[in-house]
């Protein structure tokens, strides 16, 4: 019983531990989003501020084109998430239920991909897009992360419709139904939940990108927040030169979405993450 | 007879061709091209391109800083991917104990993962400098100890680590404990009357179980960390020095600063060429393994 007591409290002390860990850097951030510029750099540094204050927030939406990054970002997120959702939902229905030659040829070929370093490829596509007019918009950016997002986005859909009996679909065909209606009216309702789990974490991933913005957004018409805050990092001089106000604030803006959604659908978004590596 | 065996394959390619288009353009061809674009000298700068055989892979092994930075980019990779599956597992073990907590700690894991790495980089950046960081204040307040922890080769160097192992250990963890909840309760219940303790309960039966999955993340996380240079661009930036670089972000610069394509594109190809050794030993030894817990 005394044992059993012990482990308990070491349990706790450990779990208090990876909470503060988990947390703290979250908190440093946040403090210092609210705290007066003045009194931000200071040293030794504050861990409880005394006055807070929103003035960083303000100064954010003045000082650089927050708007115009927030809006890309949004865009950026929303269109790569859905295009990658769509364009694998029906592959991995053909996957899941379609007996063709090859097909774990393709399969393997959509999972090759996805091993490929985005950095291997960025020049020749850099060059197409500079042929095609593609750099510096939004749609051109949401072709490359919508498909970087499709080769796991189809192995977890495919995991998925292959779990849905395959007598529905049977069924649906006896009665004459069509490909495009089994698809819309039988599959898609089924795995609804796994299809927004998607959606809701290629959204995170796609809202989280520095990568491509980075090498494809030059101007105000592409350029997401990620790329903003780095180029706020990059923008002034070294350490209290730099604008530790402004990142904090963009930061926030950038963390407390994702953070509202993951607390929100926590459980779908384990069990996307989780369906491909434990069966 | 032959029509109807011809008429599967090509509804399936009809489903699969969206992704398969945009998988082509936006990799596979990309990537071929990039293969022979390293055989070039090529500068937008200097007019069309020249093939000159081997010769950027050539200059880039006689150079020091290649090989700092190719050395760096793996002990980046294993030791992070290393500590992030001890630590990951221990999370797990955690979480899975009778705790009453353990809901709030499994939202807790998918913070860091939530957080885009390049506000994870800047806040320790931040937290880490030596006058105004809170990390660095904490860390002295506790040890004792002073420490640049940004402008010192190796304090930089474990600070990059670190902060990689802060951001995806607990993603680590999610997997992990999924994978600890599919051991069968009654298997441990078993051990348990046998007279086996925790310890050794968790190391005759639930480790060998989950052996496997730990082994696929393991390659999972070495391939997708070799290339990742988000955090290094926002953290360190490569410094102090050269002694955080790591080959991504090298080819990065190299590109699209220094406009030396097939340079970069040479780097990307070794590069990929740790991804592909990593990938097959990888398989490799994910065969072996299942084929001893079957």
């Amino acid at each position: 019983m005394k044992q059993r007591r012990t482990s308990l409290i070491l349990g706790y002390c450990a779990f208090a531990l990876f909470v503060f860990a988990v947390c703290f850097p979250v908190y440093w951030i946040a403090i210092s989003s609210f705290t007066p510029r003045s009194s931000l750099l200071s040293s030794p540094p504050t861990y409880f501020p005394d006055t807070l204050t929103l003035d960083n927030y303000r100064r954010l939406i003045d000082s650089l084109p927050f708007r115009e990054y927030l809006t890309n970002s949004i865009l950026f997120a929303f269109g790569s998430a859905l295009l990658a959702v769509f364009v694998s939902f029906t592959a991995a229905y053909a996957f899941a239920r379609i007996e063709f030659r090859f097909r774990n040829w393709f399969f393997a070929f959509f999972m090759l991909t996805a091993t490929l370093p985005s950095i291997a490829t960025v020049i020749p596509l850099f060059r197409l897009y500079d042929r095609l007019g593609l750099v510096n918009t939004t749609q051109g950016l949401v072709l490359l992360m919508g498909s970087a997002q499709a080769p796991f986005t189809i192995w977890i859909l495919t995991s998925f419709i292959r779990q849905i009996p395959k007598e529905i679909d049977e069924a649906a065909r006896m009665d004459g139904a069509g490909l495009v209606r089994i698809l819309v009216q039988m599959i898609a309702p089924l795995t609804k939940p796994a299809i927004a789990t998607l959606f809701v974490i290629n959204f995170i991933l796609s809202w989280n990108e520095l990568f491509y913005p980075l090498v494809f957004a030059k101007g105000l018409e592409a350029k997401t927040m990620t790329l903003g805050l780095v180029e706020l990092t990059t923008s002034a001089g070294e350490g209290s030169g730099r604008p530790w106000d402004l990142m904090s604030a963009l930061s926030m803006v950038m963390v407390v979405p994702t953070v509202i959604i993951v607390a929100l659908f926590q459980r779908m978004i384990v069990q996307g993450l989780t369906r491909g590596a434990v069966k | 007879m032959r029509r109807l065996s011809r008429q599967p394959f090509l509804v399936a390619m009809l489903l699969i061709a969206p992704a398969l288009l945009l998988r082509s353009v936006t990799a596979a061809w990309p990537f071929f091209n990039n293969a022979w674009l390293s055989l070039h000298r090529s500068n937008p700068t200097l007019g069309p391109d020249v093939y000159i055989g081997f010769d950027n892979y050539r200059r880039l092994f006689r150079s020091t800083t290649f090989q700092e930075t190719t050395e760096f980019t793996i002990l980046y990779t294993v030791a992070s991917t290393i500590l992030e599956i001890a630590i990951g597992l221990a999370i797990a073990l955690l979480l899975n104990s009778a705790l009453r907590a353990r809901s709030i700690g499994r939202a807790m894991n998918l913070i860091p993962w939530a957080v885009p790495v390049v506000v994870t980089g800047i806040a320790f950046r931040f937290g880490l400098d030596s006058s105004f960081g809170l990390f660095s204040d904490l860390f002295t307040r506790v040890t004792g100890f002073q420490v640049d922890w940004l402008l010192d080769r190796w304090p930089a160097r474990m600070s990059i680590i670190f902060t990689n192992v802060w951001r995806n250990a607990p993603f680590v963890a999610v997997i992990l404990l999924a994978a600890l909840q599919t051991v069968p309760e009654e298997i441990l219940e078993a051990a348990k009357i046998d007279g086996a303790n925790a310890v050794k309960a968790f190391t005759s039966i639930s480790l060998p179980l989950i052996s496997p999955v730990m082994l696929s993340i393991g390659v999972f996380f070495l391939i997708w960390q070799v290339s990742s240079f988000d955090l290094v661009l926002s953290m360190t930036g490569g410094g102090p020095g050269n002694s955080t670089q790591v080959l991504g972000y090298q080819a990065y610069l190299d590109a699209f600063q220094s406009l030396n394509f097939g340079r970069s594109a040479a780097m990307s190809m070794v590069l990929l060429s740790l991804v592909a050794v990593t990938g097959l030993l990888g398989m490799m030894l994910l065969r072996r393994v299942e084929s001893r817990v079957n």
